[in-house]
């Protein structure tokens, strides 16, 4: 899937995640939950690559498995060709150098016992033997970075002086202070307003061509991701349903669920030339709890039941860098929204 | 006559540094089976507001003056005893965090029925769970989820659980605080279908509460944007979102991603919201305007029409 102008710098290989439930007092009820089936990701240096699904998807967990904080229970996740599973002591201390990750909730991810300074500066203390004057000064630098100017204001405080917007470019200036290859960025913004949402989108949008960063962003909002992302990726249940770039994705997805997920998202502004597919059925269907067909089958309005419970279809090529695993990509053409108006009237 | 007329309401809360204006001087009034969104970012007042409306706020809490006027009496003036009759029987209340809403040690269909016996003295326990089987079937629960727990439910279960109690003593207003926030947007999508369909068939009107201005748009005929205590811009809603004036409505509006058209920079709005334990004299959005003048720091806005049933507390926006 990769064009030889757009180098891999990260990649997935086929990377599986089960979670084992505890079942109760007695050992019954003990089960397990795929987080991640098989996924197959090539993310390109210095693109920011958009990662979007429902809650328990496994966006999270495919974040959580690139900084290793978790281990994969299957395949392999290449940083630069190297297989990142296998790394240890300097190895992997190296590793942590060049991948960062920008947490959820800046209201939880800041030490409240910690200034500022301290909480950016922690990074170089860990990797960099530098000087207590270098550190201030990269500080400085990158608070000045993130908006959080003068830096001087703030390099003294505490997290609770701050408001959410000023916590989370902390944490995103704590992530990029050493200069890191790949960031992933959480859902950095779900727990900030509209406008301080923008300013934080700017940022990283800055810093990505300032820094030549290659940015992981997990969301759930089709437009948060279309707004900064180049390429998006469509997850559903631990599968990689859809991938491609981000107008692609937005004007002509293929699979039905990214078509339900268009057809979900309330209609704002100027609509007129987004599709309605229908594609989601209203209740799901019983029976198609099998383990080889498609995961969406139970829901999908589309399925040829034979056909689809079969086998669970394979990523494949629908159009140029546009990746669709679905036995019948685009079976449901749309109707137009056009002349409708985005408002629906109640 | 409206349903529910709202005449310069203010609230406050009580806080160690001072006295919090949170909501003042909030004025709309709202027909019967129509909605009301109200929008605006955290800290707006937008909650209190709601909780004001059912007089349900904490004890630090004062409504300083205005009227609420809802089916002819002033909720304001009526004892507590009074209010109680009027909560959940005429007036209900989707909450924020609805998912905790529901009582973990009950099943969900008994906290429903619960709900409906202690509203209308003399009914049964068989009559209430019929009923609950007809609300279940109006908002989409299975029927042999009924004797479940809240936490065999899944979220959208839980809050369409919400929405059927909120519903189940036919109220003629609801008031929605965020009820979607938590939840994925398919569901989202359901939950709010669900809302427009309960209003076409019972004509109930409902007051939307939540900071997505997408949602409002969707569910709601009128709107209201909210800053800093304040109502800034109030009309229909295409009005509203096709002929914003006030700035900060504008400036909301260019802060938000839309999924379709040019890809235009997002411009977030610059400063901060002012502290509404001092407020500022005159303009509240003033410091982050780019239009400001010195008139406009100097002496509080007024309302001015700036079209049909469209308003904005703007001195600029003539």
């Amino acid at each position: 899937m990769s064009a030889p102008d757009k180098r891999p710098i990260l990649k997935l290989e086929k990377v599986r995640k089960v979670y084992e439930t505890k079942g109760n007092l007695f050992g019954r009820g003990r089960g397990q939950v795929v987080a991640l089936d098989h996924l197959d990701l090539d993310i390109h240096h210095g693109e920011i690559f958009g990662l979007v699904g429902e809650s328990g998807s496994g966006k999270t967990t495919a974040g959580r498995l690139i900084l290793r904080l978790e281990e994969p229970d299957g395949g392999r996740i290449l940083l630069d060709g190297q297989d990142t599973c296998t790394l240890k002591g300097k190895a992997l201390k190296a590793f942590r150098k060049r991948v960062q990750m920008i947490f959820q909730d800046p209201y939880q991810s800041l030490n409240p016992q910690i200034s500022i300074l301290d909480a950016v500066s922690e990074p170089l203390l860990i990797h960099t033997a530098s000087k207590r004057t270098d550190r201030l000064e990269a500080a400085r630098d990158i608070l000045g970075r993130v908006g959080l100017s003068p830096p001087e204001d703030f390099l003294f405080r505490f997290p609770h002086q701050l408001s959410g917007g000023q916590r989370q470019r902390v944490a995103i200036a704590r992530a990029m202070i050493l200069g890191p290859d790949v960031v992933v960025a959480d859902e950095p913004t779900s727990m900030l307003d509209a406008s301080i949402s923008a300013q934080i989108f700017n940022i990283l949008l800055e810093l990505r061509e300032a820094m030549n960063v290659t940015l992981l962003f997990i969301t759930h909002s089709l437009a948060a991701a279309r707004y900064l992302c180049n390429r998006i990726a469509v997850l559903y249940r631990g599968h990689l349903v859809e991938l491609g770039p981000a107008d692609e994705i937005i004007y002509r997805p293929a699979h039905p669920y990214t078509q339900a997920l268009i057809d979900a998202i309330p209609k704002f502004g100027d609509c007129s030339d987004l599709k309605r597919y229908g594609t989601l059925l209203r209740v799901d269907s019983e029976g198609a709890g099998s383990v080889s067909g498609c995961p969406f089958l139970p829901r999908c309005a589309v399925a040829q039941r034979l056909y689809c419970s079969q086998k669970n279809p394979e990523i494949r090529l629908f159009a140029p860098d546009h990746w669709v695993a679905c036995y019948f990509p685009d079976l449901r053409k749309g109707e137009s929204a056009a002349g409708e108006s985005c408002y629906l009237s109640p | 006559m409206p349903l529910l007329e709202v005449e310069n309401l203010s609230i406050g809360y009580h806080t160690r540094k001072g006295f919090r204006r949170a909501v003042e001087k909030v004025s709309f009034s709202l027909d019967a089976g129509r909605s009301l969104g109200f929008v605006g970012e955290s800290g707006c007042g937008k909650t209190t507001l709601g909780m004001g409306l059912l007089r349900l706020l904490p004890p630090n809490a004062l409504i300083t003056e205005g009227r609420v006027t809802f089916d002819g009496t002033d909720l304001l003036d009526l004892l507590e005893d009074e209010m109680r009759k009027i909560r959940w029987k005429k007036i209900s209340m989707i909450f924020q965090a609805a998912m905790n809403a529901l009582n973990p040690v009950h099943r969900v269909a008994d906290q429903i029925a619960e709900a409906m016996m202690a509203h209308s003295p003399g009914m049964q326990k068989p009559e209430a769970a019929q009923k609950v089987e007809a609300l279940f079937q109006l908002v989409g629960i299975p029927k042999n989820r009924m004797r479940d727990y809240p936490h065999q439910y899944s979220g959208g279960m839980k809050q369409r659980a919400i929405i059927a109690m909120a519903l189940s003593c036919r109220p003629k207003l609801i008031i929605a605080d965020e009820p979607t926030t938590a939840l994925d947007v398919i569901v989202q999508d359901q939950i709010l279908e669900e809302t427009r369909n309960l209003q076409r068939e019972f004509g109930v009107a409902i007051i939307f509460i939540s900071h997505d201005i997408a949602i409002v748009a969707d569910v709601c005929h009128d709107i209201g944007i909210m800053y800093a205590g304040q109502l800034v811009e109030y009309g229909p809603r295409t009005e509203v979102f096709d002929h914003p004036v006030h700035p900060y409505t504008q400036a909301l509006l260019a802060s938000y991603p839309a999924l379709t058209g040019p890809r235009a920079r997002l411009q977030p709005i610059p400063g901060e919201m002012p502290n509404l334990i001092n407020p500022p004299e005159g303009c509240r959005f003033c410091d982050r305007c780019p239009g400001a003048t010195a008139a406009c720091r100097r002496e509080a806005p007024a309302w001015t029409a700036v079209g049909p049933g469209h308003h904005a507390l703007c001195a600029q926006c003539r």
